[in-house]
């Protein structure tokens, strides 16, 4: 029976807390919804990074032309040479030369292709090689890329067509956005982190009264604690579900003016299913992380 | 009830609040411990909440020695004790009913008991009236007044007070210890601690005189009981 009353004492206090100072609680769940927003749309744009630049760089993938000679043993060979020699190298696929007709007529405009005759059209085998964008780094692209420009000198090959630029753009690119992201991110968080520190022991300090007379009534720290405890947990939670919201909307906004505009066809999904769930638990351990820092310097018993 | 043998209590800078004091105090005894400022009066009240721990010698409270007592005892020992201030150390953010609440709801009693007991409280210090009021909205003698109801709402055997009526006018003042008096004679165990020589001659009590955190003498207050 007590612990009930006790349970019903938290829930009524920490809710009580909320409306008892509206000030504190709109401080507090602000707080934590910019430093979720800043921390979580710098965290899902690093996520999403490779995605990013693999997408903008064409997928990095290499096209090695075939001499139409070329058996399909030979062309086996060489993929075995390339998976060996270069792990990056996720996927290789040989395409034969019918395959490769049937691609160059779907790239072609239908009024030139109603009157062609298919064997016209050029083709040849070739093998489409997927590079693995996470294990490449500065130094091993700039290898690939001096190594494949030399593959047309190997016998059987005719042609190696890929774009270096984009593969070194790709991924001074890429570099840069993991190295500055990482540095940001650290940052941010630490700024947040400090940030929502600072606003609860500022919030804490006013109930200073409050803390000082129940210790004087003999009351326990996690009885004082608990309230505190729910009243971060639903500062965080709503704080949360607002920060997901912006992010949403400004995301929405976003993608409406890159296509708009006609200047970017990337598909840039920000807020994957279930990220609602990621802000809405980051929100909850911040807001909790906060009570219960802010608390500790007050829940001394004596000196 | 309470002994205190030799105790020393110095602060950090070598400020020296009290030197080898002893006295005892017996169950259901009503006690003055005057002085001047800086006799150690409240630092009395605040080892004896266990607010601070002595430098040196012994503190027995109901035969518990308070330098043995472990940090997760204190909130136990003090639902024992009712402490009563100067400044009332009211929760502005609530209400009148909230404020005396409290004391019951930190033992953990369900809603209906505590609505029982300080409906009790405020009625026997005439603050019925007043329950949903917040301490800002009232007077100081309200505020002490409301300040004694959440000390003894739940009848501890001891009530502490330090400087009770040191910020209220003489005929507050009167008030205020009339009600302490009022507790002693229901079996409280009282100590007050207070300068004002005025208001102690006004009561026939065993009073303690300290200076400079040391027992300079003791005596019989005057007047009647």
């Amino acid at each position: 029976m007590r612990i009930l009353a006790q349970i019903g004492y938290f829930l009524r206090q920490g809710m009580a807390n909320l409306s008892r100072h509206p000030l504190y609680a709109t401080v507090g769940v602000l707080t934590l919804a910019v430093s979720l927003i800043l921390v979580g749309f710098l965290g899902l744009f690093l996520w999403r990074a490779n995605t990013l630049v693999d997408r903008l760089a064409g997928g990095l993938k290499l096209t090695v032309y075939m001499a139409p000679e070329v058996s399909r043993s030979a062309a086996d060979e060489l993929t075995n040479v390339l998976k060996a020699q270069w792990p990056e190298v996720k996927e290789v696929t040989y395409h034969t030369e019918l395959e490769d007709r049937e691609r160059n007529l779907k790239l072609l405009p239908a009024e030139l292709v109603a009157d062609l005759e298919a064997e016209l059209v050029p083709a040849q085998p070739y093998l489409e090689v997927v590079l693995d964008v996470d294990r490449l780094d500065q130094e091993r692209a700039e290898a690939l890329v001096k190594w494949f420009s030399a593959l047309h000198q190997v016998q059987g090959v005719d042609e190696v067509l890929f774009g270096s630029q984009k593969i070194a753009a790709a991924f001074s690119l890429l570099s840069g956005a993991r190295t500055l992201g990482i540095f940001i991110s650290l940052v941010i968080v630490l700024a947040a982190l400090f940030f929502v520190l600072t606003t609860t022991r500022l919030i804490v300090e006013g109930r200073r009264r409050e803390i000082e007379v129940l210790l004087l009534v003999g009351a326990t720290p996690s009885f004082i604690r608990m309230p505190h405890y729910i009243e971060g947990t639903v500062q965080g939670a709503t704080a949360g579900l607002l920060s997901y919201g912006v992010v949403w909307f400004l995301q929405r906004h976003l993608m409406s003016t890159l296509r708009s505009d006609s200047f970017l066809q990337v598909p840039l999904d920000l807020l994957p299913p279930g990220m609602a769930a990621w802000f809405l638990g980051g929100g909850i351990v911040l807001g909790l992380a906060g009570s219960a820092l802010g608390l500790v310097r007050h829940l001394r018993f004596s000196r | 009830m309470i002994v205190f043998s030799n105790v020393t209590k110095r602060y950090p800078g070598g400020i020296t609040a009290l030197d080898s004091l002893s006295f005892d105090m017996e169950e259901g005894e009503f006690l003055f411990v005057t002085g001047p400022s800086g006799a150690g009066k409240s630092t009395i009240i605040r080892l004896l909440l266990a607010l601070e721990m002595p430098t040196d010698g012994q503190i027995l409270l109901a035969r518990r020695n308070l330098r043995s007592l472990r940090e997760s005892s204190i909130p136990f020992l003090r639902r024992n004790i009712g402490t009563i201030f100067q400044d009332f150390r009211l929760i502005d953010s609530r209400t009148v009913f909230e404020n005396v609440a409290v004391t019951l709801e930190v033992l953990g009693l369900t809603a209906r008991e505590i609505r029982s007991r300080v409906g009790q409280a405020l009625d026997m210090f005439g603050l019925v009236r007043l329950a949903r009021h917040y301490p800002p909205m009232l007077s100081g003698g309200e505020q002490q007044r409301v300040a004694i109801a959440r000390a003894i709402v739940n009848d501890p055997p001891l009530v502490l007070a330090d400087e009770p009526t040191g910020s209220l006018d003489p005929v507050l003042a009167v008030e205020v210890m009339d009600r302490l008096l009022e507790m002693h004679r229901r079996g409280v165990t009282v100590l007050v601690a207070t300068h004002d020589k005025a208001l102690m001659d006004r009561y026939r009590q065993r009073c303690i005189l300290l200076d400079r955190g040391c027992r300079v003498g003791e005596r019989i207050s005057g007047g009647d009981a």
